[in-house]
């Protein structure tokens, strides 16, 4: 598990940040095509305690660093941008009507969509690994003095 | 992505009802997160939320001690969402357009009508 200030990235997943884009998602590979995406517990941190969820509906095709979904808390909306261009397949019923899960268990029941990339080759690049991730979110967890809520 | 792509907001109210100023931010900013593209037309008092200093101490909810409204124009700015004044309001307010914040841009009547001619929706406030 690599740590940035408290705040965890599991090994077993890669990752896309970029604070100019407020992409900060964690990605994991299904095996079978399709990747599940979800937002790393800094992001959840910066948000707040989700009381929204609005994903972009089953079929469409989402351009990569396009809006995958919406998040609300009581004082933030923005988007959760898609890490690669795809196809959405699946979308969280149980995060719609309990959206706090994306807060309480970021990288488990609080998935955000999955998807069926469809320019992966091209797309993989941008990708990280946990500890790359953990070292390049370092400066902004610092900046932001984001406090991860233990898992 | 599908449905609509640009969205028109008209916000008529200003700093005199504060409980009716963040509705069009916090909206927009939904939407502009969604990938919509989206512009607010301010008229009547609602360049009056816009006045450089009037967000920052404006709060929602009387008595409370929450976000100002500068948190929620803030957002909306970060997002991408395009503001719009016209000249009579600013007269009706006597203010001018060196008096608002940054990221406003002055339309003028016809202009307004062609965004809401281009816009699949436009919602008034």
């Amino acid at each position: 598990m690599a740590v940035a200030n408290g705040c965890q990235f599991p090994d077993d997943l890669l990752y896309a940040v970029d604070e100019t884009k407020n992409l900060f998602v964690w990605l994991r590979d299904n095996g079978d095509g399709t990747f599940t995406i979800g937002m790393v517990s800094v992001a959840a941190a910066v948000a707040g305690r989700l009381v929204s969820y609005t994903p972009k509906k089953v079929g469409s095709v989402i351009g990569q660093f396009k809006s995958l979904a919406v998040i609300e808390s009581s004082k933030w909306v923005g988007p959760v941008p898609n890490p690669l261009t795809g196809e959405v397949i699946e979308t969280n019923d149980e995060l719609r009507k309990t959206p706090y899960l994306a807060n309480d268990d970021p990288y488990g029941r609080g998935w955000i969509a999955k998807i069926k990339p469809t320019n992966l080759d091209a797309e993989r690049g941008t990708l990280l690994s946990a500890d790359e991730t953990a070292k390049a979110m370092k400066d902004y967890i610092d900046k932001k003095k984001i406090v991860c809520p233990t898992p | 992505m599908n449905g609509p792509t640009k969205i028109l907001y008209v916000q008529t109210s200003g700093a005199e009802a504060p409980e009716r100023s963040a509705t069009v931010f916090f909206l927009s900013t939904a939407a502009a997160a969604m990938d919509i593209e989206v512009g607010i037309y301010f008229t009547q008092f609602g360049p009056t939320l816009l006045k450089k200093g009037v967000a920052e101490q404006l709060r929602i909810k009387k008595g409370s001690v929450g976000e100002t409204l500068r948190h929620f124009i803030d957002q909306a700015l970060d997002v991408g969402v395009k503001f719009y004044v016209c000249q009579p309001s600013l007269d009706l307010n006597d203010i001018k357009m060196e008096d608002l914040i940054d990221g406003v841009e002055m339309i003028g009547g016809a202009a307004f009508n062609d965004m809401a001619l281009e816009a699949e929706r436009v919602i008034c406030f």
